[in-house]
């Protein structure tokens, strides 16, 4: 099962392009300048446009930018049998191409996965839905976890 | 009356910052490239679904204007923290009037999303006005 492709619509792309560039702002402290409340106008129509599914993806998507802010959140702590459930999820997930399920069930596995690894398979994700901007700073951010420049390829999911 | 949440910036005093933006109690006016209403040649805002943009839950709010102190891990905000959520009413959030002069319209694709407009055709003063006259009623509500 490939990512629903009635989710990535003009409008949800358009989103998350300018969400990318918002985070950027964040990443240079400039998250409270003119520029930043310039551009979160510009967000507002892609946003009406969203539907319920559409925003809480979104929404969960900010809470993975937060982290790269904040450093990664402690998230739940899941026991072992969930923890079991939610990787072969994540596996199934990743198998189909459905790459939103994969950001979903990573927010569950963020004690089983290393920060980096996380952020490697956040990239990776948003690679295959085909929006580099934010692939870009899920990698990069990857990189600076990782402590080892040029190595940002998504760990093995078994 | 409807319960609507917005997200704003704090006055002095305490309540919701008046001002025409996003982060005000107040429309965007034209001609401003996103402004919130249209205005008819008469000078009367029309009534065409169009307003200042309110919310079910300040979860259902653009994340772009929730402050993003307000993650958790699972869902957050990319607002700037000198935002706060505000509440305003304590019935349903269903289409009815909201207050002196304005209603609340609910968005068509999704219902956590809405406007509040004018009742009547009024002029844009007029309706500013309207809205800064709810202004004691909102309290800011994050819970």
């Amino acid at each position: 099962m490939k990512t629903a492709t009635h989710l990535l619509d003009e409008h949800f792309r358009e989103y998350i392009s300018l969400l990318a560039r918002l985070q950027q702002f964040f990443l240079e402290g400039k998250e409270d300048s003119p520029e930043a409340d310039a551009l979160r106008d510009r967000m507002d129509r892609p946003w009406d446009a969203l539907s319920p599914e559409q925003s809480e993806i979104v929404a969960g998507l900010c809470a993975d930018l937060n982290g790269m802010i904040d450093g990664p959140s402690p998230g739940t702590n899941p026991s072992e049998s969930e923890l079991l459930q939610e990787s072969l999820a994540l596996r199934e997930a990743r198998d189909a191409g459905d790459m939103l399920a994969v950001l979903r069930h990573l927010r569950a596995l963020t004690h089983y996965h290393s920060p980096a690894e996380v952020a490697a398979l956040r990239a990776e994700a948003w690679d295959r839905i085909g929006e580099t901007e934010m692939a870009r700073l899920f990698s990069e951010y990857a990189r600076k976890l990782d402590g080892r420049e040029g190595r940002n390829g998504a760990p093995r999911v078994s | 009356m409807p319960t609507v949440y917005r997200s704003m910036k704090r006055a002095a005093d305490g309540l919701p910052v008046l001002e025409s933006s996003a982060r005000g109690l107040g429309v965007r006016e034209p001609p401003a490239p996103d402004a919130d209403i249209d205005v008819d040649a008469a000078g009367n805002v029309e009534r065409n679904g169009k307003g200042m943009s309110v919310a079910r839950n300040w979860r259902d709010l653009p994340r772009h204007r929730i402050p993003k102190r307000l993650n958790n891990g699972q869902e957050g905000g990319l607002g700037p923290n000198s935002n706060f959520c505000w509440r305003y009413g304590d019935g349903p959030f269903a289409p009815g009037l909201l207050a002196v002069g304005l209603e609340l319209v609910l968005k068509p694709h999704d219902p956590t999303k809405g406007n509040v407009v004018p009742s009547l055709a009024v002029p844009l003063t007029h309706y500013q006005a309207d809205l800064e006259a709810t202004r004691d009623g909102w309290v800011v509500d994050e819970t």
